[in-house]
């Protein structure tokens, strides 16, 4: 049977962007000083499982990248290296290109993302800073450490294996010329199956005599290692490890290495291949921390309590490593590599007490455990849409059972009470199904405000609170952009350079403060800097020299919109960063598309904020029904400025079609809804309608409605499911009474009575 | 748009929905039909070509309602008690059709439908599949999804109404 791994690669993929998210926020966070192994190992393991994964589905390149990634991360969790800002800063690169890979992936191809090189080379020399220096030390460091050393060869022969009869003779035979020598079979038992070893005593180099016995015998069979002298009398011991797979002898690769291997017990070296094996792809990880252990593991030999602990529990775990390979798609690995791990820890008296580490390893396990399913959004819509119908139901069943006398049908109403209750209650835990919780759009920014800090040469300390309010999904996608806007505004416009600060009295690293909370329905996200504020002077100035309406009684806070006029920018020179004047009335255009309002306060010297407030989900709005002539529109609040009645105020005309009306010193532009929208029935003049104040994308217009009805969260379903987009309608509702009611696009409107202006003066 | 059902009956034969318009009586495949339901109050639509009623609320769905009488030019409509609307579903869209009144369920063999001739139909012939004669009353048939998916029919954007017309 054959499984068509392409449903499974994009179950790889999300995972993969939750592994990357996991590795960026657990380098933004590792404190290298503190060192919390727990922490390292959830970095490890995320790198670890996209190495995993990316192999399984054959995509060399991400697997080959993530793993140089993998083998830095490695390091660093066995304390061999410390994070320092350098590799900090060289891992969150990494992260970046694996985004690009990934996405690289997602479009089908293993992709080449051509930093990925470059920086897969500075990884490595990053793991390894004394790589270079590695062979030569171990070449000179070798004869010093004993001269003559009993160097044991292991072969370990596979059934029919074809091998020369007189080459067991033959290594014998060279091998005496070093120096004296043991061997445990005769020359020919040598040629059937099994283990055979033989010592030699010698100051050659492992090296030259790997050259030896790879002449006569497939290096894949073969094991070479030092034996401590004093542990050669155990050394027999070593054969009750015969359940490796006999093919995992040491390649030939960690030669250099094996001196220090040869240390521990002769298994050891054994334990090691198979899980390099198991990877295939990767080269001698584990035996890089062995470089540094040489002089202390001389110190401990068999004697180390902990020995024993270790020679019990590393072999039957090794061994483990067989299966889980068979699978590759499985993440258990991480929790088998930590054999090797605690052995190098183990064998290191300086290291810490060998049962602590030892429980370790479930508190790993547990870590691995999810308890979340993952399931297609159109699946919780489908059921968000049913639940939302239900609730209609129930409303429009208690609306006629509320003629019923309530003493005669005393069950039924006490049952469509409990009904209500109980479909409330639904709706409620059926909606928060596509809730998230808001460190997932956080999450992205110590990252961001880190580099952006670096790159202006300031210093911004981030403070994220309220990271557990839920938000709505979708709308957690679309936020984003807009934050981003702004925190990269709040560093680059907002902070002074540190020497500023100081001269300030402020400390030199500006606090940026990310708050996101719930607010009667609502979801408040605030971004508040304690920088140098906005600067009422510049902003006026700017915004005269760039022809928009300015006087010099507006209010702070009209002052502090003008912000958001497109085309604004204090900035005074372009950046890179921001300064470009495309942003902030972008990022308010987002966040009214997503049914909410923006709002700007600041205090010159002590810092400025920024409050968006949201609507919950992007499938509920807050809305003002309105009528006109015998029809109800919905009216999405973030757009309404105010409502005023039209009896009361002054209106001129302009030209022939053009009406204007004078609010608060401003002349805004009149239309009426009904003669907009063509609605029969409804020929109330403006003069005596109800005016609401709309504002979209800096224009503001007063539409002329009959009556305001009245203010609810209604259920926004999308017209276009089964007609066509309409002008000056975003959307549909289902009205309490099951009709249905038509939502007004405020953007889309202020370009009609534009359009119609246009019209009419031509 | 070609026909994706497969008759549904042993002999070759395809079911059909009939109802009536003024005088004539019309078909459908009943494969494209959902349900059919009482006429009631719909929403208006800004702009929507006169034929397009409204929309409506079916179960939560937002519904658009096409009057086929006004559709066609016929001079009397009036919603009565025998008013009906036929939900449609076509190409996974939801349309409703005001007719008159459905009146059978029927099966007819592809030797019964005839082709239909050049006649001044209220409707184009691009839109009728053929002519079947049940018990001497003459059957159009239409082809409905086309029409319904037509640019005339406004209930499609454009850009996806050109691509299936």
């Amino acid at each position: 049977m054959t499984i068509d791994l392409a449903q499974f690669i994009q179950t790889f993929l999300e995972e993969a962007d939750e592994h990357i998210a996991t590795l960026e926020s657990g380098l933004l966070d590792f404190d290298p000083e503190d060192g919390d192994p727990e922490r390292m190992n959830e970095i490890f393991r995320a790198a670890h499982s996209i190495k995993g994964g990316a192999a399984t589905f054959g995509l060399g390149r991400l697997a080959e990248f993530t793993h140089t990634l993998e083998t830095l991360l490695d390091r660093v969790r066995h304390h061999e290296l410390v994070l320092d800002e350098m590799r900090r800063d060289a891992c969150l690169r990494a992260v970046d290109v694996l985004r690009e890979l990934l996405e690289g992936c997602r479009s089908g191809q293993d992709g080449d993302v051509a930093e990925a090189a470059a920086l897969s080379q500075e990884l490595t020399t990053l793991a390894d800073p004394d790589r270079k220096a590695g062979p030569a030390e171990a070449l000179a460091g070798a004869p010093a450490l004993g001269g003559n050393r009993w160097i044991r060869i292991v072969l370990d022969l596979p059934e029919a294996a074809a091998v020369r009869a007189d080459a067991w003779s033959n290594l014998v035979a060279t091998l005496s010329q070093l120096g004296p020598t043991r061997a445990d079979s005769e020359p020919d038992d040598v040629r059937a199956a099994g283990r055979h070893w033989i010592e030699v005593e010698t100051d050659a180099h492992l090296d030259e005599l790997r050259v030896f016995v790879d002449f006569a015998f497939d290096p894949a069979w073969v094991a070479i290692e030092e034996v401590a002298s004093d542990e050669r009398k155990q050394a027999d011991a070593g054969q009750a490890y015969g359940f490796f797979d006999p093919t995992a002898g040491s390649g030939g690769r960690d030669g250099g290495n094996d001196e220090a291997w040869g240390l521990f017990e002769p298994e050891l070296g054994e334990a090691k291949p198979p899980l390099e094996e198991a990877y295939g792809l990767f080269d001698a990880m584990p035996s890089s921390p062995m470089q540094s252990t040489p002089p202390a593991a001389g110190v401990s030999t068999t004697d180390d309590p902990g020995y024993g602990f270790f020679e019990a529990d590393a072999a039957p775990v090794t061994a483990q490593c067989e299966p889980e390979t068979a699978y590759g798609l499985f993440d258990a690995s991480p929790r088998i590599e930590m054999a090797p791990a605690q052995a190098v820890e183990l064998a290191l008296p300086a290291k810490k007490d060998p049962v602590v580490e030892t429980q370790r390893r479930p508190v790993a396990a547990a870590g691995a455990d999810t308890t979340s399913i993952r399931v297609g959004i159109h699946k919780v819509d489908q059921l968000i849409n049913l639940v939302g119908e239900l609730v209609i139901t129930q409303s429009m069943l208690l609306e006629s059972a509320s003629v019923l006398d309530p003493v005669v049908y005393e069950k039924l109403l006490g049952g469509l009470a409990q009904l209500e209750r109980n479909s409330r209650d639904l709706q409620e835990s059926v909606m928060s199904i596509r809730m998230v919780p808001m460190s997932l759009v956080f999450s992205r920014y110590p990252r961001l405000l880190r580099d952006l800090a670096r790159k202006l040469g300031k210093q911004a300390e981030l403070h994220l609170v309220g990271e557990s309010t839920e938000l709505d999904k979708g709308m957690v996608e679309k936020i984003i952009d807009p934050l981003t806007h702004l925190v990269r505004n709040a560093v680059d416009h907002g902070l002074e350079m540190p020497d500023e600060r100081i001269a300030a009295g402020k400390s030199p690293a500006g606090h940026i403060t990310l708050s996101a909370a719930h607010q009667s329905g609502h979801i408040l996200i605030e971004i508040s800097d304690d920088g140098a504020g906005l600067r009422r002077d510049r902003i006026l100035a700017k915004a005269a020299k760039q022809g928009i309406a300015t006087s010099a009684e507006m209010s702070d806070s009209e002052v502090w919109n003008l912000i958001f006029a497109p085309g604004f920018s204090t900035a005074e020179e372009v950046t890179d960063v921001s300064g470009r004047g495309v942003g902030m009335d972008v990022v308010r255009r987002n966040i009214q598309s997503l049914g909410g309002s923006v709002e700007v306060s600041s205090t010159a010297g002590f810092g400025t904020r920024v409050s968006i407030r949201l609507p919950l989900t992007l499938a509920i709005l807050d809305g003002m029904s309105v009528r006109a002539g015998t029809e109800t529109f919905i009216v999405p609040l973030g757009f309404v400025i105010e409502s005023l009645q039209g009896e009361t105020l002054e209106f001129s005309t302009v030209g022939r079609h053009g009406k204007v009306v004078r609010v608060r010193d401003r002349y805004l532009p009149v239309a009426s809804l009904g003669e907009l929208l063509d609605i029969p029935g409804s020929g109330l003049p403006v003069e005596e309608s109800v005016l609401i104040v709309l504002e979209s994308n800096g224009r503001r217009l007063a539409l002329g409605v009959d009556a305001l009805l009245g203010q609810h969260q209604v259920v926004v379903k999308n017209l276009e499911t089964n007609y066509r987009r309409v002008k000056g309608i975003s959307g549909a509702t289902i009205l309490g009474d099951g009709r249905v009611s038509l939502i007004l696009d405020v953007g889309d409107l202020i370009k009609l009575t534009q359009h119609a202006g246009n019209v009419a003066a031509a | 748009m070609a026909r994706e059902h497969e008759p549904i009956t042993a002999q070759g034969l395809r079911e059909y929905l009939t109802f009536t318009l003024a005088e004539e009586e019309y078909a459908v495949d009943i494969l494209t039909v959902q349900e059919i339901r009482g006429y009631e109050p719909v929403t208006r639509i800004v702009g929507a070509p006169p034929f397009i009623k409204g929309v409506i609320n079916l179960r939560g769905a937002i519904v658009p309602i096409v009057d086929m009488r006004i559709r066609l030019n016929l001079d009397k409509v009036e919603y009565t008690q025998f008013t009906v609307v036929i939900i449609l579903a076509i190409g996974g869209r939801l349309a409703g059709i005001v007719v008159d009144s459905v009146r059978d369920v029927v099966a007819l063999s592809t030797e019964q439908i005839r082709a239909a001739p050049e006649f001044g139909s209220a409707i184009d012939i691009r839109y009728i599949t053929g002519l079947a004669t049940l018990e001497e009353r003459m059957v159009i048939l239409l082809d409905i999804e086309r029409l319904m998916t037509s640019n005339e029919m406004q209930l499609l954007d454009e850009l996806s109404g050109k691509e299936t017309s």
